[in-house]
C-alpha cells in the first residue's frame, strides 16, 4: 500500500537512515506466532471479562455506572444529555436506589460523547431483543470487555516495538491485564477501557511514526488521540505534550520548511479539531469551555495547601496507587460501598511494581557497570529492599506503598534525565523513551496540580484509573531495564504470577465483598 | 521450561484447595470507637452479649455461628497471649490466643463448636496473659450498646464490645465450579489457557533467539 494512498506528502517526509533500520529491527520480533499468541490471550481476556460482566460484578459496582448507563440510556432514545439537564434513567435509579427515589441529575453529562455513542446501538439492539433490564445493562457492558481487550494488544505492540523484546510485550500485556482494577472495570459500563485502549494505540502509532518518520503515523495518532479527548477531556493531557513533541520532530525532518509547516499543522488540526468543537459548545452552553459536573455542587471551600504539604500530611500518590491496583465497588444502593484490594494479592502488586521501579531506577548505574559482581549486588538490592518492605507491609500498611511510589517517582525521573538528550534525535528507542518520560511527567502534573487546586481538606478523586491513557508510557519505562532475554522470561513469570493473585483477590476477596460466596 | 509449567498448574490448582471462612451476618456499628486499654497481664473484660431480636430473626440457627470481637494491635508487633472465655448456660470454652496473630483493627472470630445460639444471652471474657505495657493490643469499645455493655477491670463502662456474628463457611471445589454460575471456573480457565500458552510459546521460540536485541545501550 503506497504512502501517497495516506497522505500525498508523505515521500517527501520519509527519511531512510537510521531510524528505518531500527524499525525494521523491532518488527522483527513481531513474528506471525507471537501475534497469534497476543490475540488468543486478549481473546481470553475479553472471554473473562465478558462472563464477569454478565454473571460476577454486580449493577452499579464499577465508579459512576449508573451515570453512564444513564448516558447510554439517553442516547438510545435520540436525546442528547446535557449537564446540568440531564438527569438519571428512572429505571436506572430505581434498580440503583431503589423505587420511591426521584432521579437525580447526570453528572456524567459532564463528559463528551464517544464511548456512549459506540455503546447506544448495542443497548438498543439488546433492547430490541426483549432483554430485561439487568440484561440491557450487562450487555452494554460487554463493550467496555471489548475496549480492554484491545488496549492489551496495542499495548503488546507498543511495548514489543519499543523494547525490541517479544516477551515483554507479551508480560505487559498479562500483567496489565492480570491488575484487579482492570478487570473490574473492563466489567462494567465505564469509558476508562476506551482510554486505555485509544491511550495504548496511539502510543503504538507513535512508536511507529518514530521508527519509520512516516508521516501516516503521526496522523493516526493524532486522531487516535482526537478521539480519546472525544471520550474524556484528560485525554487532553496526553495529548498536547504527544502532539507537541510530534510538532518537533517533524521540524527536524528532512523536507521543505512548507511542507513541514503544514504537516504540523495537519497534525494539530487532526488532533485537537474534535475536542475545540466540544469545548466552543461548552462555552456557548455554560460561558467555560472546561465545563464539569462541580458546576452542579453548591459553592465549597477550597483549602489553601502547599504540594509539599499535601504528599507529606495526606496518602495522596499512595491512595492514587492503591486505587489504581484495586478498588471495587461504588454506590450498589446510593449509599458508598468500597473495598480496597489489600493482603497477598496487594502484597504481591505492590512488591512487583516497587521491584521494577528500583530496577528502572538504578539501570543508569546498572548498565555502566561491566562486572557481574556489581550488577547482581544493585538487583540483590533491590530484592532486599522490596522484601523488606513487604515485611514492613504486614503491620503498617502504607509504608511499602509510599516505598513504591517513591521508587515509581524516581524511576521516572531518572530515566527522563538520563535520556533527554535523545528526546529529538538519535537511537528511535530512546526517543520513544523519552518520549514516554516526557508524557508521564506532564500528565502527572496536571493530576496532581489540579487536584491540589481543588483539594477541599480531605483527599477525594485520587483514582490511579485516571493515568489510563498515559499507562503504556508508564510501562515502558518501567520494562525498559528487562530487554535482555533471561529478564524478559523472568517478567514474563512475574506477569503469569500476577493472573494467579488476580484470581486469589477475587476468590478471597471480591466474592465475598460482592455477597456471592460466603 | 518444563518444571515452570508444572509450577504454574500447580499455583493455578492451589485456588481450589477448599477453605472455612467466617461469614459476617451482623454486629454492632462502630460509632466513636475507642480502646479498652492494653491487654496486659491482670487486664479483664466481660460483657454479657444479648443479640437484638431484630439481627436474630434474620438469623438462621442451623449454621455453626461464631462470634468476633475487633482487635487492635497499635500497629506495632506485640508479644504474649490473651485469653478469650465464652460462657452460653451450661456450655463454656476458652481460647488463648498468640497476640502476634491479631490483625490490626479486624474482627477476630471464635467459633464454640455448634453451641452458640442466638437467642440466649452469653458472656465473653478478655483477660491478658503475660502481656506488658508497650507490646500489648486492645480490644474496641462501641457506643452502640445494641448488643450490651462492657465492664473493663471491674468498671462498668458506657461502651459496648465491638462484636460480630458471623457463620462459617465451607468453600469447597464443587462449590467454586457453582460459584456465580461458573464465572470463576471459566475465569480460572483463561487463566491457565493464557499461562499455558504462554509458556509453551517461550518454550517452543526458545527465549535466546526471540528476544531480538540485547539491551542498546
Amino acid at each position: 500500500m503506497g504512502v501517497s494512498r495516506w497522505c500525498p506528502f508523505a515521500p517527501r517526509v520519509m527519511m531512510r537512515t537510521r531510524s528505518m533500520k531500527a524499525a525494521q529491527c523491532s518488527e522483527s520480533v513481531i513474528t506471525r506466532n507471537w501475534l497469534r499468541l497476543v490475540f488468543l490471550i486478549v481473546g481470553l481476556f475479553f472471554i473473562k471479562a465478558a462472563v464477569y460482566a454478565w454473571l460476577v460484578t454486580p449493577l452499579w459496582a464499577t465508579p459512576d455506572e449508573a451515570g453512564h448507563y444513564s448516558y447510554i440510556e439517553d442516547l438510545a432514545e435520540g436525546n442528547y444529555p446535557v449537564l446540568g439537564k440531564a438527569k438519571m434513567g428512572l429505571d436506572t435509579t430505581q434498580s440503583w436506589q431503589g423505587t420511591g427515589v426521584a432521579p437525580r441529575l447526570n453528572w456524567i453529562a459532564q463528559h463528551p460523547p464517544l464511548y456512549y455513542a459506540l455503546d447506544a446501538p448495542i443497548l438498543v439492539a439488546a433492547r430490541a431483543t426483549g432483554m430485561d433490564f439487568d440484561h440491557q445493562v450487562r450487555s452494554t457492558r460487554l463493550l467496555t470487555a471489548f475496549f480492554g481487550a484491545a488496549a492489551l494488544a496495542g499495548l503488546a505492540l507498543f511495548i514489543a516495538r519499543s523494547t525490541g523484546s517479544s516477551e515483554l510485550g507479551l508480560a505487559a500485556a498479562i500483567f496489565i491485564g492480570a491488575t484487579p482494577m482492570f478487570l473490574h472495570l473492563s466489567s462494567g459500563v465505564t469509558h476508562d477501557t476506551l482510554l486505555a485502549c485509544i491511550g495504548a494505540w496511539a502510543a503504538e502509532r507513535y512508536s511507529c511514526w518514530l521508527a519509520t518518520r512516516d508521516v501516516r503515523f503521526a496522523y493516526t495518532c493524532a486522531v487516535l488521540l482526537a478521539l480519546g479527548c472525544i471520550t474524556k477531556i484528560t485525554v487532553l493531557a496526553l495529548a498536547v505534550p504527544l502532539v507537541m513533541l510530534i510538532g518537533l520532530q517533524l521540524l527536524l525532518v528532512k523536507a521543505k520548511w512548507r511542507t513541514r509547516l503544514l504537516h504540523i499543522l495537519g497534525v494539530g488540526v487532526a488532533a485537537f479539531l474534535p475536542i475545540t468543537m466540544w469545548m466552543v459548545r461548552n462555552v456557548l452552553l455554560f460561558g467555560h469551555p472546561l465545563a464539569d459536573s462541580s458546576m452542579l455542587d453548591h459553592p465549597v471551600t477550597r483549602v489553601p495547601i502547599g504540594p509539599w504539604e499535601l504528599i507529606s500530611t495526606q496518602p495522596f500518590w499512595q491512595q492514587t496507587f492503591l486505587y489504581y491496583v484495586g478498588l471495587l465497588g461504588w454506590s450498589s444502593d446510593g449509599a458508598l460501598r468500597l473495598l480496597q484490594m489489600s493482603g497477598i494479592p496487594l502484597t504481591f502488586f505492590t512488591g512487583a511494581t516497587l521491584f521494577t521501579s528500583l530496577i528502572a531506577m538504578l539501570y543508569p548505574i546498572y548498565r555502566h557497570c561491566s562486572s557481574w559482581p556489581y550488577r547482581s549486588g544493585m538487583v540483590l538490592a533491590a530484592m532486599l529492599i522490596t522484601t523488606y518492605a513487604i515485611r514492613i507491609q504486614t503491620q503498617t500498611d502504607q509504608v511499602a506503598v509510599t516505598w513504591t511510589c517513591i521508587a515509581l517517582a524516581g524511576a521516572i525521573i531518572v530515566t527522563g534525565l538520563t535520556n533527554v538528550g535523545s528526546l529529538l534525535s538519535g537511537i528511535v528507542e530512546k526517543q520513544i523513551l523519552a518520549s514516554a518520560c516526557v508524557c508521564v511527567i506532564f500528565f502527572s502534573s496536571l493530576y496532581f496540580f489540579h487536584l491540589l487546586s481543588n483539594y477541599q481538606g480531605i483527599l477525594a478523586a485520587t483514582q490511579g484509573r485516571y493515568f489510563y491513557p498515559v499507562l503504556p508510557f508508564f510501562v515502558l519505562i518501567l520494562a525498559w531495564p528487562w530487554r535482555s532475554p533471561d529478564w524478559g522470561r523472568f517478567s514474563l513469570v512475574l506477569a503469569l504470577s500476577a493472573m494467579i493473585f488476580c484470581d486469589a483477590f477475587y476468590l478471597t476477596q471480591a466474592f465475598r465483598f460482592y455477597g456471592q460466596v460466603y | 521450561m518444563r518444571i515452570l509449567v508444572f509450577v504454574f498448574i500447580l499455583a493455578c490448582a492451589f485456588l481450589w484447595l477448599p477453605v472455612e471462612k467466617h461469614a459476617p451476618m451482623t454486629g454492632v456499628v462502630r460509632m466513636a470507637p475507642s480502646p479498652a486499654g492494653e491487654i496486659t497481664d491482670g487486664f479483664h473484660l466481660e460483657q454479657v452479649v444479648v443479640v437484638p431480636g431484630v439481627a436474630q430473626k434474620t438469623l438462621s440457627e442451623n449454621k455453626e455461628l461464631c462470634f468476633g470481637v475487633r482487635f487492635a494491635t497499635y500497629r506495632r508487633e506485640n508479644d504474649g497471649k490473651i485469653a478469650v472465655g465464652w460462657r452460653q448456660g451450661t456450655f463454656a470454652k476458652r481460647w488463648l490466643v498468640e497476640v502476634d496473630e491479631l490483625a490490626d483493627n479486624e474482627r477476630r472470630y471464635f467459633c464454640p463448636d455448634r453451641h452458640l445460639k442466638l437467642n440466649i444471652p452469653f458472656s465473653i471474657t478478655i483477660d491478658g496473659v503475660h502481656g506488658v505495657s508497650g507490646s500489648s493490643p486492645t480490644v474496641w469499645l462501641t457506643f452502640d450498646v445494641s448488643f450490651g455493655q462492657a465492664t473493663v477491670n471491674g468498671k462498668p463502662v458506657k461502651q459496648g464490645l465491638d462484636v460480630g456474628i458471623a457463620r462459617k463457611v465451607h468453600l469447597s471445589p464443587s462449590g467454586l465450579i457453582r460459584l456465580d454460575h461458573g464465572a470463576f471456573l471459566v475465569g480460572w480457565l483463561c487463566t491457565l489457557l493464557a499461562g499455558l500458552a504462554a509458556l509453551l510459546w517461550m518454550q517452543s521460540t526458545g527465549s535466546a533467539k526471540t528476544s531480538a536485541s540485547e539491551p542498546i545501550d
